[in-house]
């Protein structure tokens, strides 16, 4: 009995062996050729691929620069719109924020942002049938700069819990004051709409 | 005796056994994979992360686990393992102007990234191999946690389901790999050798001491299954952070004009009238003439204002020239140009409403053709409030039929007054 035993058992027990030599095996294989691939010193180009990509924002200008308006004297302005959508898959809080350069004009333009729905925008930037404005901003184009540098203290007003897709359109308005200390003076700015899920 | 198992009980077996070598193999490749993970890290210290978006791709996708070597010397090309301090791209995609960013904004976070280059500094350039876009932050030498060594694929999967939520694929792995330990026992329990003589089938109850000898590594396979799924001491990147994504609208551009001082203008009036001391009460705001008279009971005069433009401090009147062309000549008379003291309107002012002259006086000559009075100081007066001229006779209410005529905006050569400013 036991010799026969024996020879069974010899044959399992070589069976599992073996198996979990191969599972060493493959797993050894799997990392070391993973591990070469992954951490050569050869930078693989980058493949603009969105694998992880739950939050997407886009907006409609096209390219376009909502304001380039050059000699300005007291009380030119111009209004813009721009329309912000978020395609996310989470639900997400919309911010608006910005850089304001150049010589210290922004000092001196007013700035009223608007946040609303169904602006043409497009490349033209056009305002028409914008509606249900809600203000979100009202000050210098420097202090918006100031106080809306990043996504942290962004302005949120009336596009927080977004779902995809939701659009909102931007209503800028930039007023040259009434000041002499403006003259000569020119500013840049840029306007950043960021999305982060909730 | 028991007879010998049939060909077909006996094949039967035989898949029964490999059955189980299957779920004993995929046991083994996972507990061989936690063996590679857990010895470096345990025995050297060395960092094991799981890597959760695939900004790595296609070199480490999410799941992955990587196992770090702590080192200070980063190289190029090193796939390194960092404290992020800003927001790091997880993916990004260039697409016009816009780029479009997912970033996991959590500060603090660890992030495997490849070096791309050095800076002046002594900072890195770090990149995810599938972003367009370098990280933002530079990386410093002392946020290195480590050089990635070791890439154990998906085995970090269950960590980022259980961060996420993700239960559904946690369940079926889960099932998988607890039918893979349940079939373990017809590759390691004796009683279900193939090759072993048959005595009885199933095994005896009464044949105690085998019993007890079973092993059971279904059981200790059950515990490489909780083992996976328990949180494993890997630090691993959160997979709930923050993503986020921007687009923005740049390079807007503005300037102001050099000087606010409108420089020199010559400016048409937007209203203007004659007042009749024969009409007292009655406009004559649309004539296309403006009378000047002085007579014993009919003078005239006549109002104008023209459009200023605003002008911001430190800009002055240098000159000011008013001009009239005229329609019907008188000689000898004097016009002087005096200022409004109040506001009027073109299509209500009358002899009896007329505001009045005040303010500073300039005299001409009647002329044959066109008339210029210097106006410098009108204008200027004439800021912040701006109540228009008035052209009078210089001698009111005396004589008989002595009355010139001037066009009125409504005629051909309408007045005009040129301003320097400066």
């Amino acid at each position: 009995m036991d010799a026969t035993t024996n020879t069974g058992t010899g044959r399992r027990r070589l069976g599992y062996v073996v198996t979990a030599l191969a599972a060493l095996v493959v797993v050894g294989l799997l990392t070391i050729e993973g591990s070469r691939a992954a951490f050569s010193a050869s930078t693989a180009n980058g493949s603009n691929t969105f694998s992880a990509g739950s939050v997407t924002i886009a907006d409609d200008d096209a390219g376009s620069v909502m304001f380039n308006l050059a000699n300005m004297v007291p009380g030119t302005t111009a209004t813009k719109c721009i329309n912000v959508t978020y395609t996310g898959s989470a639900p997400a809080n919309v911010r608006m924020y910005g850089t304001v350069g150049g010589t210290g004009l922004g000092t001196y333009l007013d700035t009223v942002i608007d946040v609303g729905t169904g602006a043409t925008g497009g490349s033209g930037l056009s305002c028409a049938n914008f509606t249900g404005g809600v203000n979100a901003f009202s000050n210098t184009l420097a202090n918006f700069g100031t106080t809306h540098s990043n996504y942290g203290n962004g302005n949120g007003t009336n596009f927080a819990g977004a779902t995809n897709p939701t659009t909102r359109s931007y209503r800028v308005q930039v007023t040259l004051q009434d000041n002499t200390l403006a003259q000569g003076k020119n500013a840049s700015a840029t306007f950043t709409w960021e999305a982060q899920n909730v | 005796m028991n007879p010998l198992p049939a060909p077909s009980r006996k094949a039967a077996r035989v898949a029964r056994f490999a059955a189980g070598s299957l779920g004993l193999f995929v046991l083994a490749v996972v507990a061989w994979g936690l063996v590679i993970a857990v010895v470096p890290a345990a025995a050297l210290r060395w960092e094991a992360v799981v890597v959760t978006s695939g900004s790595m791709a296609p070199s480490l996708r999410p799941g992955d686990l990587v196992i770090a070597q702590p080192t200070d010397r980063p190289t190029d090309g090193m796939v390194a393992v960092f404290r992020a301090e800003g927001p790091i791209a997880l993916a990004s995609v260039r697409r016009d102007d816009d780029t479009i960013r997912i970033v996991d904004a959590r500060p603090d976070h660890l992030v495997t990234h490849r070096i791309t280059a050095s800076n002046d500094d002594g900072t890195y350039v770090t990149k995810g191999d599938a972003n367009s876009e370098p990280d933002s932050d530079p990386l410093r030498s002392t946020n290195v946690v480590g050089a990635g060594r070791i890439r154990v694929p998906f085995l970090g999967s269950p960590i980022i389901w259980l961060r996420t939520g993700d239960w559904a694929p946690l369940a079926f792995v889960a099932t998988c790999l607890a039918v893979c330990a349940w079939l373990t026992r017809y590759a390691v329990d004796p009683r279900f050798d193939p090759w072993a003589p048959r005595r009885s089938s199933p095994p005896q109850p009464e044949n105690a001491a085998s019993a007890r000898r079973v092993v059971r590594p279904w059981s200790v396979g059950a515990a490489a299954l909780g083992l996976t799924l328990v949180v494993v001491p890997f630090r691993s990147l959160p997979a709930d952070a923050a993503f986020s994504g921007t687009t923005g609208n740049g390079a807007q551009s503005f300037t102001a004009a050099t000087s606010f001082c409108p420089g020199t203008m010559i400016l048409t009036p937007t209203a203007d009238s004659s007042v009749l001391k024969e009409d007292p009460n009655v406009n004559h705001g649309t004539l296309d003439w403006l009378g000047v008279r002085g007579e014993e009971i009919y003078d005239e005069r006549s109002y104008i204002k023209f459009p200023l433009p605003p002008i911001p401090a430190g800009c002055n009147v240098l000159a000011a020239e008013l001009k009239l062309t005229t329609k019907v000549y008188l000689a000898g008379r004097t016009h002087r140009v005096r200022l409004a003291s109040s506001g009027w309107a073109e299509g209500t002012i009358t002899w009896n409403n007329q505001p009045g002259v005040t303010g500073p006086t300039v005299s001409r000559p009647s002329s044959a053709t066109t008339q210029i009075w210097d106006v410098t100081s009108h204008i200027a007066a004439s800021y912040p409030v701006n109540n228009g001229l008035v052209i009078v006779d210089s001698a009111e209410g005396v004589g008989t039929d002595l009355w010139q005529e001037y066009r009125s905006r409504e005629g051909a050569t309408p007045p005009e007054l040129k301003v320097a400013y400066g």
